[in-house]
């Protein structure tokens, strides 16, 4: 049995605690429903009108910042975000594909890293993102109890996030979700000189997630097949502080599987990475394009591209 | 969330059985540490099974003097070769090579890839502080196998310090612990002041810090020089943070741990600071490696000789790398500098404004030439290799002009000042917020909503979250 002393001061620690539990509780309320995010809007976006999507972009912040989906169409919807694998991807595909009878078209970024990329969960920098396809987008990988549930269990982003209620609501995405905070005025000024910097970060070193991925592109892909919907692949333009830093071997290997992948199920590829149509004025910083210059270019051409029958 | 109480629950429902509360104390540290890198559970047991034993056998042969320094010697060995093996191989080895190819030979050495167990340096000390004091005399070897595997796996203080000696920390688990209310509120304040240093203070500096060593050539020199104070800022507040926790948690236990930092930053000279900061460690290497050279008796040169290898092995301590050998001799260098001048003793025993409530001009002098001082030589402490360290020291004293700017949050620098100024006022006391008893804080309302006011502002502060920098020694 404890002491009295040792009883007491429980007791002391745990009449402290109610006040900051209660408030930590009604700012996980708060946080949850008071702050939008681009994952909720998506997610409702495909629950309310999943009926009228005809075209969905996948992918990473290379497709979320690099295509205006609006431009596509009124039944184009991106639901790409920052560094989504195609483990997730997969995940989209398979929840909002049965809610959208008259989709015709999925479009997927295979870009340097797509292949080398560990999954989210494991990724010591964008690991926090798996609390948003939990929380907003209802994917169900992760048990309800995990730690993916509680937007207190990422404290960075809470406090992030907490912040935003008072100052008030950011814009995230536009209504076909295309991210609209990279504009090019908002660029930073040494944006071209951290193209080393950002290729190094893309930069493996490791094949170990290669054959991982390889099979959940696959997937995509089969599932694209067994439901009609065509599939096309696109790899983004880059500026040349990036590209020129790239590991040959693993621009070579990505290159390869995508083009083997997209020979097998015949689907149209665009490799705009080395496009010498994108100047400096369309990037947002060396490997995204972005708001209001680039990814209207890139969109322009792709669905002019689109629109042909002949692979990029 | 979990552990700690649970830990000290089950911990004080054991506290009549003293053996199987300690037993209770080795398995929740060997848990805890095992979280980290469950492999190296048996390197920290084969540790302490071999000082605990060459403890015993010193103890036995104790008339027989070349025994048992045999004995002294081998554990000595045994645990600085492990620690030499993991943390050091491949600094000597290369080191080696380049010897070799400076004088036109060409060698191939081994490198391991090992990885580096966490605390290996902390308890490593703790050991043979062990080992050197039953050897001395000074200690008597414990029978207590239990009560030593505690002493050195006590998972407060495993993975970062303070480095304590069998002579503090051993006799508190020879004895029943009683816990004491008043012990413990104060330990649960250490920890939320540990918390606020890290979390609001280190963690955001350290964003900022990584920015600018990462981008310095982007902005102008004076950024690089406020990049290399805030990380002096950085080191000191994961530390001394982490360092309070450790204190704070060991306080819930009933047990009390040694001082680590005593407001090192309100130091007037580098002596001084090196009295205050990371006390456990230069204290370890006076006793144990400075005074067993001569330490202060033997002359000027002497003594001078005896400071730099103090200061080197304390560089090489804290990383197998050139630019920590460097830090350690630059730190030298300006306690050299002062015993030489005779001022090394001068504030020994005080404080700054130790009778006033301000420091004077001359002391707020000497505090802010100290701190910069001692922020400079950090550079080398921060760097990469000897080449940034170099080239973000050239650039601070360029006039190159700004590309760039880093973002500087304006609640980082109100967290410093908060620091600074609830330091300065309790630098009589243990800590930063011992505030027991300070007028107005009587209260327990006024004390409850300062605790809130603390712990909000520490939540709103959360960055990236970066490990402790002391976890990688």
């Amino acid at each position: 049995m404890m002491k009295a002393p040792v009883k007491h001061f429980i007791l002391r620690c745990l009449i402290f605690m109610i006040l900051p539990a209660i408030t930590l509780c009604g700012l996980e309320w708060a946080v949850r429903t008071r702050v939008p995010n681009q994952y909720a809007i998506k997610h409702r976006h495909m629950m309310t009108h999943g009926a009228d999507v005809r075209t969905m972009i996948l992918g990473t912040s290379h497709t979320y910042l690099g295509i205006r989906a609006s431009m596509l169409g009124p039944g184009a919807i991106n639901l790409g975000n920052n560094s989504q694998s195609l483990h997730y991807d997969y995940i989209l595909l398979r929840q909002y594909a049965p809610l959208c009878p008259n989709l015709k078209r999925v479009i997927l970024p295979v870009s340097y890293f797509t292949f080398h990329d560990a999954d989210l969960e494991l990724s010591p920098s964008d690991y926090y993102m798996v609390w948003d396809y939990k929380i907003y987008m209802d994917v169900d990988i992760h048990p309800d109890w995990s730690k993916y549930n509680f937007e207190l269990a990422r404290p960075v982003f809470f406090a992030k996030k907490f912040n935003q209620l008072f100052k008030g609501p950011e814009p995230t995405c536009d209504e076909s979700g295309t991210c609209v905070t990279t504009t090019l005025e908002s660029r930073p000024g040494s944006w071209s000189a951290g193209g080393k910097k950002r290729a190094d970060k893309h930069t493996a070193g490791t094949n170990m997630f290669v054959s991982q991925n390889t099979q959940w592109l696959t997937a995509i892909a089969e599932y694209c097949r067994t439901h009609n919907i065509e599939l096309i692949l696109i790899t983004t333009p880059t500026w040349h502080t990036y590209y020129q830093n790239l590991d040959a071997g693993q621009l070579a290997t990505m290159r390869h599987i995508r083009d083997s992948i997209a020979d097998r199920y015949s689907l149209r590829v665009f490799d705009y990475l080395t496009d010498p149509r994108f100047n400096a004025d369309d990037f947002y910083d060396t490997d995204h394009l972005n708001y209001n210059h680039g990814a209207v270019k890139l969109t322009s051409i792709l669905k002019k591209d689109l629109a042909g029958n002949t692979p990029h | 969330m979990f552990f700690l109480p649970a830990v000290f629950c089950i911990y004080w429902t054991l506290r009549r059985h003293l053996t199987w509360q300690n037993l209770f104390v080795v398995a929740a540290s060997y848990v805890f540490y095992g979280a980290w890198s469950y492999k190296f559970l048996l390197l920290i047991a084969f540790t302490t099974v071999c000082s605990y034993a060459s403890g015993l056998m010193m103890q036995r042969v104790r008339d027989r003097k070349t025994l048992s320094r045999t004995l002294c010697v081998s554990n000595i060995v045994i645990n600085l070769g492990i620690l030499v093996v993991y943390k050091y191989f491949n600094f000597f080895s290369q080191g080696l090579q380049t010897l070799a190819a400076s004088i036109g030979w060409h060698i191939d050495t081994l490198t391991l890839e090992l990885i580096l167990p966490v605390g290996i340096s902390f308890y490593t000390f703790q050991a043979l502080s062990y080992t050197i004091d039953v050897y001395r005399g000074k200690l008597t070897a414990t029978k207590d196998m239990v009560a030593f595997f505690a002493y050195l796996s006590f998972f407060p203080q495993l993975v970062a310090g303070p480095i304590e000696r069998a002579g503090n920390l051993l006799p508190q688990f020879l004895k029943n612990r009683n816990f004491y209310y008043a012990l413990a509120v104060k330990g649960m304040r250490q920890i939320l002041w540990g918390l606020f240093k890290k979390v609001a203070i280190a963690d955001a500096c350290g964003s900022f810090v990584d920015v600018c060593f990462l981008n310095y050539d982007l902005y102008p020199g004076w950024v690089a020089a406020c990049g290399a104070m805030v990380f002096a800022f950085q080191i000191y507040c994961d530390f001394s943070g982490y360092s309070d926790i450790a204190i704070g948690t060991a306080r819930l236990f009933g047990i009390r741990l040694s001082k680590n930092f005593d407001y090192p930053f309100f130091s007037r000279n580098m002596a001084e600071m090196w009295r205050r900061w990371h006390i456990t460690l230069n204290t370890w290497f006076i006793d144990y490696v400075y005074i067993p050279l001569g330490g202060n008796r033997r002359g000027l040169m002497i003594t001078l000789r005896n400071l730099l290898i103090v200061f080197l092995l304390s560089g090489l301590w804290h990383g197998a790398d050139m630019t920590f050998v460097i830090w350690g001799a630059l730190n030298g260098l300006c306690v050299m500098l002062l015993v030489v001048l005779g001022k090394s003793g001068k504030y020994k025993g005080t404080i700054a404004a130790q009778d006033t409530i301000l420091p004077s001009l001359r002391e707020t002098l000497s505090i802010i030439t100290t701190f910069l001082i001692f922020a400079f030589t950090f550079i080398f402490f921060r760097a990469e290799n000897l080449p940034q360290a170099t080239a973000y020291i050239s650039h601070m004293f360029s006039c190159a002009p700004a590309i760039d700017y880093p973002i500087f949050s304006h609640k980082l620098l109100l967290a410093i000042a908060l620091l600074v100024g609830a330091e300065w006022i309790n630098r009589r006391r243990d800590f930063g917020l011992d505030i027991a008893g300070n007028g107005l804080l009587r209260r327990r309302a006024a004390r409850w909503t300062l605790y809130y006011i603390i712990i909000m502002f520490t939540i709103l502060c959360i960055t990236p979250s970066q490990d402790f920098i002391y976890f990688q020694f």
